[in-house]
């Protein structure tokens, strides 16, 4: 009896021991962490004898585009065509928006990191850097390159953390005006508003209301909705000729007339004018809205609302168009941008492989690829001049606006507390001001929270 | 109001409340299935249309091509039944342990650290398990993801399983087989065992359907989509603001993901339910 207690208790361990080992084993197979461990070691003792042939990397990126195949096979053939070229494997990953920032964090800071990484708040993530894991600074990759002119200023300002380069710009977002040109055309519009006058003006033209006043159809909607201000107050803020910061960025300027002037008009849009439905309801989408036929403008549009639109409402083909945001007098910047890095992290066992792939990655021939196949802008001022952007009627706008915008991000570590939606203190003013409170008490009250956490 | 009346009052507003609560239950998977089969240019329409004008099906198609949903099914699938065999042995004989032995000082300590376990919210410990599953050298492996689901799976499945031995099996039974001469360790296997298969089921279907819903391990600890599971893959549709202008192959994928559990929950739902029921009360 005994015996067989005794067997019974061997065998449920040996069942538990085994499903665990097999899956270590089955799995230690295909790990890609612990394949990149062994071939970065191998790779290392090849580098000195065979430069960087047979050298294998890993690769982060987060997922662009409106079709996830086609980033796939986007980067199957660039990886490919680096391998034919150099002998270099690139194993790309492509990880989702709502953990990249997590998984970059532990990258940053000792966990399992890639050899090269698409990044953003480089700021933040140098800050978080150690000796042995974060960011490797590049400065003889920009130099080869062509140094810091090749980019537009966004660029430098995502990228370049005290002077030093940790990243080589690539992606590029600025914001423009979308329109129903069917609209424009029914309400006697032949031009698209340059100035905040004329856009107000449209928008009269344009919105529609019921006998109690409340809009139906509204000449203009925000991008950024839901109550997110912020966002479209940066554009403002450049369109009136304010500056968030100064040049060195140890100091908020937008305490100024031009800033307040933002302020105001913000506000006058939504309270004075009635010609936005914007409101605090989490469920509102601007472009589901203008898809719909219920709104004629959206203020910040993308660059990949195009694709979005033909993807989701191919009824819209032909009926809409984009042009630079109007501002203040038609004679200031038209709008903010933001641009991304591509970083080597320090944990690379193969910086030299790694500095071959951001190059080649970041050369102007694969960025324009990209460009096409993942709908997006991009940080390369020659890229931004290519005849695709220059003579496209969407993107036109946008590569007009590029090198007519301003940073929308702050290269500050404490950003991303300074800008937190709902509660960070600067959408927490741009909701106040909206919300009818004094812009001067506002703006104050502002610069004491941005002070208290410190930049 | 005579006694018929009474009670076809009483079976309406039976029926009534079951009908309203069924809505609000179905809703979301009507609206994933509808989602599927509406033609583009409706999907995203403002206000949305209850019903598609015409049935589209050529996304049940589509979704394939567009992310390897076929890898990260079998990803799952792998992750989840495994976590769902090492839970319920453990889970098993712990539950009855402490169950039976509850005044033993091992016992009753692992029940309060048990407890204290699901108090803890998960985000709370995950840098310092991260850590210890990448040290290991587990990260991007099923074997880390594996350790990671058991260790929350455990507890709780234990929980569930010592109520139900507690509630459904009388100590009597296995005193009068104790007294036919049969070992503690036997009268687990052949006498409480085969009546805990409820109980089991219910555990079994819990630990499942953990590890095959879970996000936030999975999306830290893998890279890539030769392991991703389909919590973490279905995101590839999600661009960065947020944005999904693929709303349709999103819900397709959807339903082709709740599948497993659903086909689980129609064959076993007689268990679970009693395997439940006899944990929830004591008897």
């Amino acid at each position: 009896m005994k015996q067989r207690k005794l067997v019974a208790l061997g065998l449920t361990l040996a069942i538990i021991t085994c499903m665990a080992a097999g899956c270590g084993q089955s799995q230690g197979k295909g790990s890609s962490a612990q394949q990149d461990d062994m071939s970065a070691k191998n790779v290392g003792e090849e580098t000195e004898s065979t430069a960087n042939d047979g050298a294998e990397l890993t690769f982060w990126m987060q997922p662009y585009g409106t079709d996830p195949a086609i980033q796939r096979q986007a980067m199957d053939k660039i990886t490919e065509d680096f391998k034919e070229s150099t002998g270099i494997t690139v194993n790309y990953a492509i990880n989702d928006w709502n953990s990249a920032n997590q998984k970059l964090t532990l990258a940053c800071t000792g966990g399992e990191a890639p050899d090269v990484a698409d990044i953003f708040f480089t700021n933040s993530f140098v800050e978080m850097s150690t000796e042995e894991a974060g960011l490797l600074e590049i400065n003889d990759v920009i130099e080869e390159m062509g140094g810091e002119d090749t980019w537009l200023s966004a660029g430098k300002d995502e990228a370049c953390v005290d002077g030093n380069w940790y990243g080589v710009p690539w992606r590029f977002d600025t914001r423009v005006l979308l329109y129903n040109t069917e609209d424009f055309e029914k309400a006697g519009i032949t031009k698209a508003p340059e100035t905040w006058d004329e856009l107000v003006e449209c928008a009269q033209k344009l919105t529609e209301t019921d006998d109690n006043g409340n809009i139906t159809h509204a000449g203009l909607a925000w991008y950024s909705d839901m109550g997110r201000y912020d966002q479209t107050w940066f554009s403002m803020l450049a369109q009136s000729g304010g500056t968030m910061m100064n040049e060195d960025f140890s100091e908020f300027t937008f305490n100024s007339e031009e800033g307040k002037k933002a302020l105001q008009f913000l506000a006058d849009c939504i309270n004075e004018y009635n010609i936005c439905s914007s409101s605090v309801d989490a469920s509102y989408d601007a472009l589901t809205e203008f898809m719909s036929g219920n709104v004629s403008m959206v203020f910040g549009a993308t660059g990949e609302n195009k694709n979005s639109i033909l993807s989701s409402a191919p009824q819209m083909e032909g009926k809409f168009a984009s042009a630079p945001l109007p501002t203040a007098t038609g004679k200031e910047k038209n709008a903010i941008a933001f641009s991304a890095p591509i970083a080597i992290m320090k944990t690379t066992k193969n910086p030299d492989a790694a500095k071959e792939w951001v190059k080649y990655f970041c050369s102007e021939e694969i960025q324009l690829y990209l460009s096409q196949q993942l709908s997006l802008l991009n940080s390369n001022v020659n890229v931004m001049k290519d005849p695709y952007f220059t003579e496209d009627e969407w993107l036109s706008a946008f590569s007009e606006t590029a090198s007519n915008s301003q940073s929308g991000d702050m290269p500050l570590t404490t950003w991303s507390q300074l800008d937190a939606w709902p509660d960070g203190p600067i959408p927490n003013m741009c909701a106040k001001v909206v919300n009818g409170e004094d812009i001067d008490k506002a703006i104050q009250e502002c610069l004491d929270k941005l002070a208290k956490i410190g930049y | 109001m005579n006694r018929n009346t009474k009670k076809i009052l009483g079976i309406v507003s039976h029926y009534s409340i079951l009908g309203i609560i069924s809505i609000f239950v179905m809703l979301p998977y009507y609206w994933m299935i509808v989602t599927a089969v509406k033609p583009v240019e409706e999907v995203m329409v403002s206000p949305s249309t209850l019903l598609p004008s015409r049935i589209e099906l050529s996304n049940f198609s589509k979704v394939w091509d567009s992310i390897p949903l076929a890898t990260y099914m079998k990803n799952s699938m792998v992750v989840s039944v495994t976590v769902t065999l090492i839970s319920v042995v453990l889970a098993t004989l712990c539950g009855y342990s402490i169950s039976r032995f509850i005044r033993r000082r091992a016992q009753k300590c692992s029940l309060i650290l048990m407890l204290c376990t699901q108090l803890i919210p998960g985000i709370v410990t995950m840098v310092s398990l991260y850590f210890i599953v990448y040290n290991l050298g587990f990260s991007n492996t099923y074997t880390g993801l594996v350790i990671a689901y058991v260790a929350w799976a455990v507890p709780f499945c234990t929980l569930m399983i010592k109520g139900y031995f507690d509630a459904a099996i009388p100590r009597e039974i296995e005193e009068s087989a104790r007294v036919d001469g049969c070992s503690q360790l036997r009268t687990f296997f052949e006498i409480c065992l085969p009546i805990s298969i409820p109980g089991i089921i219910s555990t079994a279907i819990f630990a499942f359907i953990l590890a095959w819903n879970e996000y936030m391990w999975a999306s830290i600890l893998l890279s890539g989509d030769k392991m991703k599971p389909v919590s973490v893959g279905i995101y590839d549709f999600i661009g960065q603001y947020g944005a999904n202008t693929k709303m349709a192959l999103t819900m397709t994928a959807g339903i082709f993901i709740t599948l497993p559990a659903v086909i689980i929950f129609g064959f076993l739902q007689k268990h679970l339910i009693s395997g439940l029921s006899a944990g929830a009360v004591k008897g």
